[in-house]
């Protein structure tokens, strides 16, 4: 048996429309292709079954993993229910066109207890700019959806191109008018491979994200959700497990072409080739972790939660006190009001959060 | 070895930059087998790295070599090599001055430019005989019939009396040395005259304390011997003396015509000054040999590190340079905004930007340089005059009767059609106009007197690309000329920041001010507030532009696959950050000390 690993992610790596703004690694539908990826992936869930791995969460990304059939779900989460423990958060993502009662049935009898949907907006005019479906009502699809699922995630992209002011407000009122218990909030990002960075599109300035964001933080934080990390809100009790392993800088598992995982003090990214997936070949690019290497890894990762980290947790990891550690660096940051010490615990402020990579800079 | 002046060959090998001086060097060196093929590195004698990379020669160097002549007699030749560049003109003239011929290098894809013509002038000014050599023949592209016309028709030599080379491939390299034989005259003087020496190098060992580089002129010295220098006027007892091959070979004594080394326990390089005459206590010549100058730094910039503590490394550094490089000076000096530092100076920017990269790479200092500045003059109203080498120590206006610059003398050489365009540019940094003729049927010789601060604010640069690159630049110091200046501040979130004052001709000031503090702004990165960027004359505010505060620096996704992504990105910021100086609250990175250099005052 190995040593305890919490989380594993799972790539469903195709799409039935590319989003112009995706960098994540994808490729277009192609019912042949994704039944040799199957194939190969139940290859490599079988094998963690054979290691006796459990996991407290599974988290199905993609992609879109919800353009699978029925069937093809019910035999690929044959090789995945046996590696859930008994408390478990099972989560997929699924794009709002693949909602109905088949699919939420189908995920419901096969130990799906988690979903998120991948809204962006309710603004036909900006979907249509992010080409996606803009035709379906998507609060029905998300009343539907709540038949069957109670933790629920939608994610919801703010800053898309020109969307107004006005627009965001509209936005953040339909969506608080959903009743669902978390939400992940992204800014656009053009970046990566994407069709928008190829575009030369540029991104939304700093200043009219921020003050958008600060509109979505008071909305949502008066209407009883915590920003618990630095783009998701929940209700009490429905943060995401599973994310929460990445942030504590924990080990997880990646499965599938393009994925990344962090074990036994090396960080991996799989190979984005397909071909060479389903051939059976499985090679990536491998980051062995140094103590510097993983103390930053540390401070990126917890430092997005807004209880940031435990003194304690760092001293035991690394036998080492921040505080001496960065013993200038750290009191120059409480002193901009970028970061707090309170009841052992190191912190971002509200003001913080917006400038972590500021803070993160002074602390590498 | 024996001595026989007859037999001995001192020459130089002038080039422009690239046209393959080093190269052909070396396959000199390879067929006088002096050096073995296999301890070669590429281009023995740019020994320093730095000078290898740049593919610029910065220290001078000699070698000896023995070549067996086609007619059988075996023959001695010391090859001196120059520097390439407009800062170190007077070394060029120096190393010149201790040769009696030159090897001409002309690139026969390129022909004659202008920096060869400025060096050819410094040989024919010391009475060279030249030998005109046409390299990279080996090249589709070559067109040696143009290069031997160019060569009759700019220079006035026999250009149809070239040789005709490839040093890459080492075709004709024999031809080469044949006509060093035949066409190099012998060196004059006699062993019975008083010793005159001429010192064209000098460097530093720290077992033996300055190794001086000399051609002896006149006389003889010997081990042993009392020398006296005669523009330091200081006496010094040899205790070495010897050839390098270019390893060093001792000997008791360098007998007139002949090119070597000499120690003599000398601890201070700054006693040593190329140009001057070494000649014997006791039998001393009457008169040094012609042609020495005081050469002094014409350019001043602060030195400073980064990390306040590294200030005594830093101080290290700059003393361990200077044992090698008479010509750099430095003195401690403190300024509030960028704390304990150096005041350097120059031979011209590409000396600071050797200094500055040496610094940087040999002794691992992250270091801010602050802009360079000129030598002011500053005539206060009680009758004294003082030398201003740091803009923020300009005294107070009030005791100011005037202020004197530097004037150069500036050759450009150019394709005729761009002219008028560079003319404009000379205009518009206050030149005098004063010569333009042909140089050929294309090209044209601009000759104007410039106010030197003019020239290191990025005149060069404009030049170039004024000229698609085909401008050249040569300039020598003329003279100090009065000039309506004034000092301008830099005041940042409201405090005058002493390193990003400059002095400004008065009725450029407005729009350099707006120039610069936008120039600030877009180089200073957004901090947590908004910062104000102003620019002040005589304590009256000029121009002013905001820092944005910054708002939001955190990328809102992160999960499984984007955090080493994300963790490279921030590691790559952090280290673009390192030469940033916290002033105040206000991290300023040291671009934004050089900022005035890069202004543009053409554009509107």
């Amino acid at each position: 048996m190995n040593h305890k690993i919490n989380s594993l992610y799972i790539h469903i790596p195709f799409c039935k429309r590319i989003c112009p703004y995706c960098d994540f690694v994808k490729f277009i539908y192609n019912e042949s292709f994704l039944n040799q990826y199957l194939v190969e992936l139940k290859k490599d869930l079988d094998q963690l079954i054979q290691k006796r791995y459990k996991f407290k969460t599974i988290y199905i990304g993609g992609g879109t993993p919800s353009i699978l059939s029925s069937s093809q779900i019910c035999d690929l989460f044959s090789k995945i229910t046996p590696l859930l423990e008994d408390s478990y958060e099972f989560t997929i993502e699924l794009n709002p066109e693949n909602i109905d009662e088949n699919i939420l049935k189908t995920l419901k009898n096969n130990k799906i207890n988690r979903i998120s949907i991948g809204i962006q907006t309710f603004n036909a005019r900006l979907l249509k700019l992010i080409d996606r479906d803009y035709a379906i009502d998507i609060p029905s699809k998300i009343k539907l959806a709540k038949k069957y699922f109670s933790n629920i995630n939608v994610d919801l992209i703010y800053g898309i191109l020109d969307e107004t002011f006005e627009e965001l407000k509209h936005d953040v009122e339909v969506f608080l008018k959903l009743d669902i218990p978390h939400i992940s909030t992204y800014s656009l990002i053009i970046d990566g491979p994407s069709l928008y960075n190829i575009k030369g599109y540029k991104e939304t300035s700093d200043e009219i994200l921020r003050k958008y964001y600060d509109y979505i933080l008071d909305n949502f934080r008066k209407n009883g959700f915590s920003r618990y990390e630095v783009s998701n809100f929940a209700k009490p009790g429905f943060e995401s497990k599973h994310n929460i392993t990445y942030w504590k800088n924990e080990e997880y598992i990646a499965l599938g072409v393009g994925a990344s995982g962090y074990i036994n003090n090396i960080r991996y990214k799989n190979s984005a080739s397909l071909t060479k997936y389903i051939k059976g070949i499985r090679d990536g690019v491998k980051e062995e972790v140094s103590q510097k290497d993983d103390i930053e890894y540390f401070l990126l990762c917890n430092l997005r939660l807004q209880e940031g980290f435990l003194l304690e947790t760092f001293k035991n990891r690394y036998n080492i006190d921040i505080l001496d550690l960065k013993k200038s660096e750290i009191s120059d940051l409480i002193n901009r009001n970028l970061i707090k010490i309170e009841n052992n615990r190191l912190f971002c402020t509200d003001e913080g959060i917006m400038l972590l990579d500021f803070v993160l800079e002074k602390l590498f | 070895m024996n001595y026989d002046k007859s037999k001995i060959r001192n020459f130089s090998v002038i080039a422009h930059i690239d046209h393959g001086k080093s190269t052909l060097c070396d396959r000199i060196l390879e067929l006088t087998e002096t050096i073995q093929k296999r301890e070669m590195k590429a281009q023995i004698l740019d020994d320093m790295d730095l000078e290898r990379e740049r593919g610029i020669t910065i220290k001078l160097n000699a070698v000896t070599a023995k070549y067996k002549a086609d007619n059988g007699e075996e023959y001695i030749f010391n090859i001196i090599d120059t520097p390439g560049h407009v800062d170190f003109t007077y070394e060029v003239s120096r190393s010149l001055a201790a040769c009696e011929g030159a090897i001409l290098v002309v690139d026969a894809t390129q022909g004659v430019e202008a920096q060869t013509l400025a060096n050819m002038y410094l040989a024919i000014d010391n009475d060279l005989t030249i030998v005109p050599v046409i390299n990279k023949i080996d090249l589709a592209s070559a067109r040696v019939e143009m290069c031997k016309e160019e060569i009759s028709n700019r220079i006035g030599l026999d250009g149809s009396s070239s040789v005709l080379v490839s040093a890459k491939t080492g075709q004709n390299i024999k031809e080469v040395l044949e006509r060093v034989v035949t066409d190099i005259p012998e060196p004059q003087g006699s062993n019975d005259d008083p010793l005159k020496a001429l010192i064209f190098d000098s460097y530093y060992d720290s077992y033996r304390g300055v190794v001086v580089l000399i051609r002896v002129k006149d006389g003889c010295v010997k081990v042993g011997d009392t020398i006296h220098l005669m523009k330091s006027n200081c006496d010094f007892l040899v205790t070495e003396l010897g050839i390098r091959t270019p390893k060093e070979l001792q000997t008791d004594v360098l007998n007139c015509g002949e090119v070597g080394y000499l120690c003599a326990q000398i601890k201070d390089i700054k006693q040593v000054h190329v140009g001057d005459t070494i000649t014997l206590r006791d039998n001393p010549a009457l008169l040094p040999l012609p042609g020495y100058k005081k050469i002094n730094p014409m350019v001043y910039c602060g030195i400073y590190p980064t990390d306040s503590k590294k200030y005594e490394d830093l101080k290290e550094a700059l003393e361990k340079l200077s044992l090698n490089d008479a010509s750099l000076k430095f003195e401690a000096e403190t300024s509030q905004a960028l704390g304990f530092g150096f005041r350097c100076g120059f031979l011209g920017l590409l000396h600071m930007d050797v200094i500055q990269e040496r610094l940087e790479r040999e002794y691992n200092l992250d270091l801010i340089l602050t802009a360079p500045s000129v030598i002011y003059k500053i005539n206060l109203t009680n009758g004294t005059s003082i030398d201003l080498d740091n803009p923020s120590k300009m005294p107070d206006l009030t005791t100011i009767k005037s202020i004197e610059e530097p004037y150069v003398k500036a050759e450009m050489m150019m394709p005729k059609d761009f002219i008028g365009t560079v003319m404009q540019l000379c205009q518009d940094r206050r030149g005098i106009y004063k010569n333009l003729e042909y140089f050929d049927e294309t090209r044209m010789i601009l000759v104007y007197e410039m106010p030197l601060s003019e020239i290191i604010y990025n005149f060069f640069d404009k030049l170039k690309s004024f000229t698609k690159g085909y401008a050249s630049l040569d300039y020598e110091f003329c003279d100090y000329k009065e000039s309506n200046l004034t000092k301008m501040d830099i005041l940042l979130n409201g405090e005058t920041i002493d390193a990003l004052s400059s002095i400004v001709y008065k009725p450029f000031a407005f729009k350099r001010g707006l120039k610069l503090v936008s120039k600030l702004k877009e180089v200073i990165p957004k901090q947590q507030f908004e910062i104000p960027v102003q620019a002040a004359v005589n304590g009256k505010i000029i121009a002013r532009a905001d820092i944005k505060a910054m708002r939001k620096d955190v990328l809102a996704k992160c999960y499984g696959g984007d955090i080493t992504r994300k963790k490279k990105l921030l590691e790559k910021q952090k280290e673009g950050k390192k030469r940033m100086k916290a002033i105040g609250s206000v991290e300023v990175p040291q671009d934004a000390f050089m900022s005035i250099l890069s202004i543009d005052d053409e554009d509107n």
